[in-house]
This record gives structure tokens, sequence and C-alpha cells, in this order.
């Protein structure tokens, strides 16, 4: 045989030069970073030990070493009890802490039997519409002991809050003892994922009921975090990260100056404001911006809102993992990706992590799936020696040099919602929406037409038989619990209630909100009587002279009943 | 000779009940319209009866559902309850996204739901997918 005749295989990409020279967020980036790049940095004053003011290397001097992250991973569908077997096989399996969602109800306040529920119910999330579901949620499991992140973000925070203490107080804990987070930042829910809003809601009162939840958790539960800043949600619209900390600060400032109204010490619940914002792939970029939200944080809370309290200066970061960051083709990539950005966040020292399942881009994470997204936390913690420093990446020329300028960015981005009069006008002028559907297209078009690669999607295709096999299980779980089931038990616990305890719960809520005051310890009264979720809301709602339900589609069952 | 102009395919994109993600919807509309249709959107929150009326309303040839959450089979059933309460049943419906399982898909191929294709697919494909299938039906 003539080998001079075979066509000789070419290495294409030998010499190959990278597809783009920016950052995720189209920040040009140069050859190279030196100290001349950082010459208007002072490090006391703009960088700081870890532990130090302003925060920018870590709210802790020893970081890691005092205590790693905490690792979590969402978990809740099908039941309450369905959830209460996951978590629990969740903590056997390495969780050091846990994150529950809300199905997609109770995520917009309303109720399994709402004529837009239908099909939607204990999918996404887990049904908590009563004090019953918390306490099947967490039973035999200790409160004390375990960090509870809840992602409720909408007024349904309050309800869930309320259902959340009725189950501790029942169970004989100190309140005060308890140790988590609830997300409680209704105002992103009108602009984020989520286009829009409900039509019949007000941000004013969704505000006040979330100052509501900060001024009792300052009285009572002052380990608890009452508000998350979920920028994440928002970051998954494809905005750029000047947009996703400059929403973020704004929606906090928001929440910050309603508190102050009621009186409440900034040095008390400087620290409490959480955030979470992605990791997403472009490492260093998600590095410098936990660092970059620190620095901010910090001197906002001294320079704007008169912080005396180092301590209340710090910024406790949480991250999810960008869920569309992961791709449909070749799964196991995902798993890759995952860690990156896991790792990304460790390196950029945050509070906890909270990866997706490498099968998000099909279903929410399987057991499997679930299993590898918590070894991924523990492999990075115990395996790769990122938790031996603080801050390992601190005084690197490029990320000190990315950190200022996301700073920089942010502020200017910060600012501009600002001087429109903060995040509420730029909900209601209809801008915020504009500025996020705007992002939604536009990053989808730049895979499309291959401004920007994504492995095994626009390059490197692969057909389906060649791709490295991993579990998928898109739905088995549907054999063991259904929507309908949880329907039904909803039904069910309805009717075993002592109907004129609810009424008489609620008529003393409805008062206290007719007044204006804190309504969360009467909500408390109300859930322990056996209210439900739309009941509890649709009784607040109708006394700030709003209709019952957020969609004015159902009627208060007890209007004229009295 | 009359030359045939042949109208415009009319399309409702719609995002059913409580799924909220409406990334897939937006890109769907954008990718519709850049295809020659005439594009409706919904917006979201819509019960199927919202949608087969908003359907009538616009008289559209066809219905677009993005679902990357939900039960596809009873959401996708009421909407064609409703539409051939209302008299549209001429309208053709397409969906696709997360929640089109493989489990799922032949129960909805069978109750006549075109398009179906899930997540990863690219945006032309889809596309071509819809333009297909309603060609496929106006010969039929």
């Amino acid at each position: 045989m003539d080998n001079s005749e075979a066509e000789e295989v070419k290495v294409l990409r030998w010499r190959e030069k990278p597809a783009r020279l920016e950052t995720f967020s189209d920040i040009p980036v140069k050859d190279n970073y030196g100290p001349d790049d950082l010459k208007d940095i002072d490090y006391d004053r703009d960088i700081g030990d870890p532990g130090e003011f302003p925060f920018t290397r870590g709210i802790h001097a020893n970081m890691y070493r005092g205590k790693i992250w905490t690792r979590r991973l969402f978990c809740g569908v099908g039941s309450p009890s369905y959830t209460n077997a996951r978590l629990k096989y969740q903590i056997d399996h390495g969780a050091s802490g846990i994150i529950i969602p809300p199905d997609m109800a109770c995520n917009v306040d309303i109720e399994p039997d709402h004529p837009l529920a239908a099909g939607f119910v204990a999918l996404q999330g887990a049904p908590v519409y009563c004090s019953r579901d918390t306490d099947q949620v967490f039973e035999g499991i200790d409160l004390c002991s375990t960090s509870i992140a809840f992602q409720w973000c909408d007024s349904s925070a309050l309800f869930t809050l309320a259902c959340f203490v009725a189950t501790a107080q029942k169970r004989g804990y100190d309140i005060s003892q308890l140790r988590g987070s609830i997300i409680n930042d209704p105002l992103h829910q009108h602009f984020g994922w989520c286009t829009g809003g409900q039509p019949y809601s007000s941000p004013h009162l969704k505000l006040k009921l979330n100052t509501d939840i900060i001024e009792y958790c300052a009285q009572h539960m002052p380990y608890w975090h009452p508000v998350v800043i979920n920028s994440y949600d928002v970051s998954q619209s494809g905005i750029d990260v000047f947009q996703e900390v400059g929403f973020a600060f704004a929606l906090a400032k928001e929440y910050l100056r309603s508190a102050l109204k009621r009186g409440i010490d900034i040095n008390k619940i400087g620290s409490r404001v959480m955030h979470v914002y992605t990791s997403n792939m472009d490492f260093f970029e998600t590095i410098a911006k936990f660092r970059a939200v620190r620095g901010m944080w910090a001197k906002m809370m001294k320079e704007e809102f008169g912080a005396t309290d180092p301590k209340a200066c710090r910024a406790f970061l949480t991250t999810h993992t960008d869920g569309y960051s992961l791709t449909y083709q070749q799964p196991a990539n995902n798993i890759v990706r995952i860690s990156l950005e896991t790792l990304a966040a460790a390196l950029g020292g945050v509070q906890s992590t909270d990866p997706c399942g490498y099968d998000e881009p099909y279903c929410i994470p399987s057991h499997k799936a679930a299993l590898m997204s918590l070894n991924i936390q523990n492999l990075i913690a115990y395996e790769t020696g990122v938790t031996n420093t603080a801050d390992p990446l601190g005084g690197s020329y490029y990320v000190e040099w990315l950190t200022r300028k996301i700073e920089e960015g942010a502020n200017e981005y910060l600012k501009k919602i600002e001087d429109m009069g903060g995040i509420i006008a730029a909900i209601e002028n209809g801008w915020a929406v504009e500025e996020v559907n705007k992002a939604k297209v536009a990053r989808d078009m730049e895979v499309e037409e291959r401004k920007r690669l994504v492995l095994g999607v626009n390059e490197l295709t692969l057909p389906e038989d060649e791709w490295v096999p991993v579990d998928i299980d898109r739905d088995s779980w549907l054999d063991d619990i259904s929507g309908e089931q949880y329907v039904e038990s909803l039904r069910e616990f309805k009717q075993t209630r002592d109907l004129s305890l609810v009424m008489k719960s609620l008529d003393d809520l409805y008062e206290v909100a007719r007044k204006g005051d804190n309504v969360l310890p009467a909500t408390i009264e109300t859930v322990k009587a056996g209210a439900t979720l739309a009941e509890v809301l649709g009784t607040i709602r109708q006394a700030n002279n709003l209709p019952y339900d957020p969609y004015d589609m159902v009627q208060n069952p007890f209007d004229g009943k009295a | 000779m009359t030359t045939h102009v042949e109208r415009k395919t009319r399309i409702l994109v719609a995002k059913p009940g409580l799924d909220i993600h409406d990334r897939g919807a937006l890109l769907l509309c954008k990718a519709f319209r850049d295809a020659g249709m005439e594009v409706i959107y919904s917006g979201l929150w819509q019960t199927p009866e919202k949608i087969a009326a908003a359907a009538i309303e616009e008289d559209v040839d066809a219905v677009a559902i993005s679902l990357l959450d939900g039960q596809p089979v009873p959401i996708f059933r009421s909407i064609l309850e409703e539409l051939k309460k209302k008299g549209g049943e001429d309208i053709r419906v397409v969906g696709g996204g997360t929640a089109i399982t493989d489990r799922l898909r032949p129960q909805l191929e069978e109750m006549g739901i075109g398009g179906l294709k899930g997540p990863g697919t690219p945006i032309s494909v889809v596309v071509e997918s819809v333009t297909s299938f309603l060609k496929a039906k106006r010969k039929s």
C-alpha cells in the first residue's frame, strides 16, 4: 500500500488562540498586569487584611481555618415528608447545612387550588402552605446545629418564617438560638427571572413586609439572616457583573432605608443582610466579584449608613453556581463546570456554597446528581488546600485590578438606579425589566452566533452515542409521589381545623395590618391556629386595600362568613 | 394569472400557569419573527382559558407553549380542551422545553402537539420543526 497517497491528519488546533479576550461581562483584558495597574490602590484603605475593614480579603482573619464554608444543596420536592427524607439523606452524605426552595405556587404567594397552580404543585420545591408542612419538613432534624436556608423570595417568606417559628416553638426551641436565612427579597421578583411581578401587587406593601421580618429578627432571632439579596436570580437573565452587583446594592439600599426608618440600629443589621451571587465559568471575574462586593458593602455601611461597629460592615456571601452555564449536551461536562464554579466561590471567600446538579438542564437534581454536588463541595474543601489560608489570590495583579474594575463599574450602575429614584422607581417605570429582558435574548444569541464558545453546544459537538455516560433520571421520582397527593393532603388539613379559631386569628391579623404594625407576631398566631398561606397573605393584602389574590382570580373564602 | 399571496403565519407564544422562566419564550419570539412569522407574546401567568381566548382573538395559526417546569400532559390537555370549547380546534399547538421528557413525548405526540423539542436544541432547529409541522398540517 502506498502511504504517500493517504491524507494526513492535520492538527487544526495547533497554536490555537482564544476566541475571546474579554471577561464574561465583556471587560477587555490585557496581555498581563503588573504593579502599574495597582498604583491607585492603597492596601490598607482599599483592601485590608482578612478580617479587617473593608474586608475585601474576607470577613474573618483565618477564614476557612476557623470554619469551612457551609456546604448545601437545593432540596425540596414532592411533599414535606418526601423533602424531609431527602434532607436527611443529604445530611448523612456530607451536607453541612440545608437549603430548601419553595414550590412554584408558594414562590408567588398562592395556593395549590389556584387556577394558575394546576400542574405546578410540589414539583420544583417544597410545598409549604401551613405549619403542619414545616413540622414535617423538619421532623427529626435538630434545628440548632443546622444552618437552614429558606429560598422563599416573595411575601410568602413572612408566612414561611412564621410556620418555622411555630414548628420550632412547638418542639421547645428557644428561637433566639436558630441560625439560618430566608431570602425575603420580594422586589427582585418584579424584574428578575420573573418578568413584571404579579399583576395585583404593590412593591410598597412588599417592602413593608420585608421590613417586618427584619425588625422581628433584630428583636427575637439575632443569629438569623432576615434578608438575602437575591442577585443570583436576576443574573440568570444573562446580565453582566456590573448589573448583577449594581442591582443587588440598589435592592439592599431600599431594604436598609426602610429598616432604618423603622428605627432599627444599623449596627445590628448591617451584617445580617446576606447576598447570593452567581459563581459562573469566568473563574477570575467570579473571584473578583466576591472580593469587590465585600469592599463595596463595608464602605457603604460605614460612609452612607453610618455603621460604627466594623463587624456590621461585613458582607456575608453565599453562592449558587451558574445554572445557565450548564449544558444539555454531554451532561458529564457539567460536573467539571460545577466544580470550577464552586472552587471560584471558595477562592472568593464565600460563607456557603450551593452548587447546581449536573442534570440541571434536564430536571431538578436526582439522588445521584445531588450526591455528586455534595462530593464536589467536600472534595474541594478536603483535597485542594483552598482552606489553608485566607484569600490565597490576594495580591495577584490581575485579581486586584479586576476587583477594583468591578467595584467601579458596579458603583456606576448603582448610581444610575439611585439617580432614577431607587429600585422601586426603576421597577415602576419599567426600566429594570427592560434591562433584564435585553440580556435574556442577547446572551443566547451570542452562543447561537458562536461569539461565545460553549463546549459541546457550539464547539466540539458530538453525537449523543459518543457522550461520556452519566446517570440522568428525569422523572422516576414521580413514581413515588405526585403533586395531586399533596393537594389532597392540604384539603384534608383544611377540613380538620377549628375554623372559628382560624377566622378569629385572621381577624386579629387584619386589625394589626390595618394599623400598619409589624404583622409577623400576629402571623405566627394565625399559623398556630391553622391558617394557610393565601389566607394569611390575602388578609394582609385586603387590609392594605389590595385584592385578596395577587392575580385577582380567587376570592377570600371567609369573606361574609364572620 | 393572479399571484397568490400567502398570508404570514401568525403564532401566539404563551407561558402557562406558574412557569416563570421566560428566557426561552422571549428567544422563541425573536426567532419566529426572524423566520418571517407574525408573533404575539402572552406574557406570564396565563391560564389555559386565557391562552385559548387570546389565540382566537388574535386569529393565530398556532400556539407555541414554552415549558420549563410543570406537568406538560394536563397543561396541554387543558389548552386543547379550551381551544375546542371556544371553536378554535383548527389552531395548532406546538410545545417545547425542559419539561418535555422522553417519557412524556409519545403521549404529547398522540394528543397532536407538534415540535416537542427539549432543552439544548439549537433555536434554528426548533423553528424548522415548528414550520414543517405547521406546513404538514396545512396540507393535510
